[in-house]
């Protein structure tokens, strides 16, 4: 089967499911080289699930995924890590590593047994905490941070894996709106350098400003997929959440700007 | 200040702990019941090191002396160091494993197991059978791996296994063994003290036989284990993060549980239930170092080993001995009472 190397990533047809709780119900998605990709839905709809079935935390039951054409589920685990960096969703940890070293622990699929990392990988690793805004963490203890400073350590170990795809789950969750911009644009950036960007976000107006490209999930299947303003519409916003937006038009480069509205007004 | 900014300071510290170690060994094969002198100790010693020991006159040390030395003192030293290594490092590489502070190197019935296989050679009279290679050590080795691959079936989902699940039915397979145990002893009144002894945790016991299947395994074990250290560190800082990063999580853990089973049969084998080693240590080393376990494991093994040759050593200074074993819980229980009491004051 002849796959189309000119996607950077895509999924065919992946069934996901726990026990008799279908919770991916045949996906498919085609994405670009050097975009950002925002994965958009409501609590449980199997955005977490859709990612790590791209990362390979989990193996679907039907379809596959592949980058640049490879199907995944056939690499060699630290060859898929070199392509493939993933944030993922909860970040609890009951350890007490420097943050260099958390960071460092990126380096993994470079560094071979019986080595530690050197000048280069440490080069690199400041690099990614000076983008990150972290730098200055990193010789606190990594359970002495705050989420949010933790949350950026994470992003910046997923940096320093230098690959060309990063998925991000919920990346700006727990950060402040200052680090929320700072992140996203952080992301751009990225994209600018040809990587691909694929998160998962909640807040549907930075998804908005910074994504090239939305897919919005409900109960495990795609509602709607496409450029913001088609995705971020009164219609699909109701369909998918059961709360009735505001969508105002024309802000930031014709990007939709959606405002709740209180139930009882409606 | 991050691991490699350090690398070197701690490989000093390792050969420094290392050297300790050898001293340690070679000062406490001086002492014990008989009165030989700490320079005849040392002529009997160097007189078997080929080369050297045309260099020291041999003639004036009995020949009672050297046997006391070199066929009892010398292999039960050297068993006690390899143990403490062992335990320690298995009792590290648990509590990495299944981020719980209070894993030790018996969690998933090792102990149960191999006093169980003991019993049953005791009770059959194995152990009167003098001169064969130890009946009642292979039968707890057995059983110890045994009673592990029990508990990993029962334990395993498919390709994964959960620390939980392991944890849980480790502790189901041990009552179930040490109840067969009970069984066996109610049956056998006469053979109790024997198994009894047995289970107290005694290296007094211990011949060259055993030392030179036992020494090889916990060695070559131990670095085997501390060479997936930068593994166990990755999978403590998150298990799917851990798949990301290329880490083969289900099959380190495979690796790791299998290696440390072995380790733990062996010491468990020869010793019986050396209890509080593989949990005091490991911690001790983590309270000065932080929980990385390229530092914590192989630390923990040396230390293991020169906490465990001074509790045997101190053990033989009675007149009648106390084993060893019933000496690291009296030591240990009330020092890891008080390293939780600390603890308990850091988290208020
Ligand atoms: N390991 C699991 N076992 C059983 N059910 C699971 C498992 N992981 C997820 N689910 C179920 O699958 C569904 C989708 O979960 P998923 O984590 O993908 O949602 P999500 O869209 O990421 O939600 P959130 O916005 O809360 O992060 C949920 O109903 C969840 O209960
Ligand atoms: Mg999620």
């Amino acid at each position: 089967m002849g796959q189309d190397k000119a996607y950077s990533i895509e999924v065919r047809d992946i069934e996901v499911s726990f026990g008799s709780l279908n919770v991916l119900k045949g996906i498919s998605l085609k994405m670009e080289r050097g975009r950002f990709y925002g994965i958009l839905g409501p609590n449980g709809s199997g955005k977490t699930t859709l990612l790590k079935s791209m990362a390979r935390a989990l193996r679907p039951q039907k379809g596959a995924v592949y980058v640049n054409g490879e199907n995944v589920g056939r690499m060699k685990s630290r060859e898929l890590s070199k392509r493939i960096a993933c944030l993922h969703q909860s970040t609890d940890i009951t350890c007490d590593y420097p943050v260099m070293d958390v960071v460092l622990m990126g380096r993994y699929p470079y560094v071979k047994r019986f080595q530690t990392e050197g000048e280069k990988d440490r080069e690199i690793a400041k690099k990614a905490m000076i983008a990150s805004n972290v730098w200055h963490l990193k010789d606190r203890r990594i359970n002495e941070i705050s989420g949010g400073e933790r949350q950026r350590v994470f992003i910046a170990r997923a940096l320093v894996q230098e690959t060309d795809i990063v998925l991000l789950d919920e990346p700006i969750s727990h950060l402040d709106i200052q680090h929320q911009i700072e992140i996203l644009d952080l992301a751009g950036t990225m994209t600018q350098e040809g990587k691909t960007i694929i998160a998962v976000l909640h807040d549907l107006n930075l998804a908005s400003m910074y994504c090239d490209h939305l897919i919005m999930l409900k109960d495990g299947a795609i509602v709607a997929q496409g450029e913001p303003q088609k995705v971020l519409t009164e219609e699909i916003v109701k369909r998918v959440y059961g709360v009735k937006p505001f969508v105002i038009d024309g802000m930031n480069d014709n990007r939709p700007y959606i405002l709740p509205v209180k139930k009882q007004r409606i | 200040m991050s691991f490699s900014d350090k690398k070197y300071r701690y490989r000093f510290a390792l050969i420094f702990g290392g050297l300790l170690l050898v001293l340690l060994i070679l000062t406490s094969v001086t002492v014990g019941a008989a009165n030989i002198s700490l320079l005849d100790t040392l002529r009997i010693l160097i007189g078997r090191i080929p080369f050297l020991g045309g260099f020291v006159s041999g003639g004036e040390v009995s020949r009672t002396h050297e046997l006391i030395v070199l066929n009892i003192r010398l292999p039960r030293v050297i068993a006690a160091a390899a143990i403490g290594i062992g335990l320690s490092a298995v009792g590290a590489t648990y509590q990495g494993m299944f981020a719980n502070p209070m894993a030790d190197p018996y969690v998933l019935g090792v102990s149960a197991g191999a006093a169980l296989g003991a019993s049953i050679a005791i009770v059959m009279g194995a152990d009167k059978i003098v001169g064969g290679f130890g009946l009642t050590t292979a039968a707890a080795f057995i059983f110890a791996l045994l009673t592990v691959f029990i508990v990993f079936s029962i334990a395993k989902t498919g390709a994964k296994v959960s620390n939980t699940h392991l944890l849980l039915a480790g502790v189901a397979v041990s009552f179930f063994a040490s109840s067969v145990m009970s069984v066996l002893m109610v049956l056998n009144r006469d053979k109790v003290a024997n198994i009894t002894y047995w289970m107290m945790g005694s290296i007094a016991f211990t011949s060259w036989k055993q030392v030179i299947i036992l020494v090889p395994l916990v060695i070559a074990g131990t670095i085997a284990v501390c060479v997936f250290a930068r593994e166990l560190n990755i999978i403590a800082a998150g298990e799917d993060g851990a798949r990301s990063l290329g880490v083969e999580v289900e099959k380190v853990k495979k690796v790791l549980l299998v290696i440390c089973s072995v380790i733990v049969a062996a010491c468990v084998a020869v010793s019986g239930v050396i209890g509080f080693v593989g949990l005091i240590i490991p911690h001790t080393v983590r309270l000065i170092s932080g929980s990385d376990n390229r530092i914590v494991l192989p630390f923990s093994a040396i230390g293991g080993g020169i906490f465990l040759v001074l509790c045997d050593t101190i053990s033989r200074i009675p007149t009648a001995e106390i084993p060893v074993g019933v000496l690291t819980s009296m030591f240990g229980a009330p020092y890891f009472i008080s390293i939780l009491i600390r603890s308990k004051k850091k988290v208020v």
